[in-house]
């Protein structure tokens, strides 16, 4: 197989845990907030720290990752969302799941980005869209 | 790329529910987290940033790429401005 439908084999997946990791809380939401005592306005702001992180580091993210290259820039990315993740289910209370969650969303940004960045040198400019859907 | 993403969002609540009923919710938040885990150590493993020298690259691959990086953008000569005027094309389309 050719090195740029490889690379789609490892994008595709990877696309697919960032909404899997982000997901994830919506549909636990409800057992979080009875197992840890939150209430809806607490979970409300816990849902807002994933996404003001977001907000704030997609762009700093993305301009690390055009000075480090696609490979170093997505293990980090990879490498550190997942930690969260896993730290999301130790989750003892309010504040350390906000920041737990925070931190996730900080980690989250700038993979997509990134990862377009990494299908573009194996595509010809003739076809870059296409991958990238 | 961005298919992944969508069909994530789309099958992920089930997945959750699923991973939930077997281990818990902190146990869906660990098994989603060891997944991309496992994902960065193969990825790390293969991709490199030029694909000139990953070991999978072939000449002909490497060429297609090379020719297509370089293909001129679609307007690529500027408009002839001294003989526009005396063309007898353009005089033609702008009196019919």
């Amino acid at each position: 197989m050719s090195i740029r439908h490889t690379v789609l084999l490892f994008v595709f997946p990877a696309a697919f845990i960032t909404y899997l990791d982000r997901v994830c809380i919506s549909v636990a939401a409800l057992a979080i907030q009875a197992d840890l005592g939150l209430t809806p306005f607490e979970m409300g702001w816990v849902f807002t720290a994933f996404y003001v992180a977001y907000a704030i580091f997609e762009i700093p993210a993305s301009y690390v990752g055009d000075r480090w290259g696609q490979r170093r820039t997505l293990v980090r990315i990879v490498g550190g969302w997942p930690v969260f993740t896993m730290m999301t289910g130790l989750a003892s209370g309010s504040v350390n799941l906000l920041i737990i969650r925070f931190f996730f969303g900080a980690a989250e940004s700038g993979a997509f980005p990134t990862r377009s960045r990494a299908l573009s040198p194996g595509s010809p400019r003739t076809s870059e869209a296409l991958p990238t859907g | 790329m961005w298919t992944g993403a969508r069909l994530g969002g789309a099958v992920s609540p089930a997945l959750a529910v699923l991973a939930m009923t077997w281990v818990g919710w902190r146990g869906a938040f660990i098994l989603f987290g060891a997944i991309g885990l496992i994902w960065v150590a193969v990825f790390a493993r293969w991709y490199r940033d030029d694909p000139a020298v990953h070991h999978a690259a072939n000449a002909a691959e490497l060429e297609a790429i090379r020719v297509g990086a370089a293909l001129p953008p679609a307007m690529s000569e500027p408009l002839p401005g001294k003989q526009l005027p005396f063309s007898r094309d353009l005089l033609l389309l702008c009196a019919t």
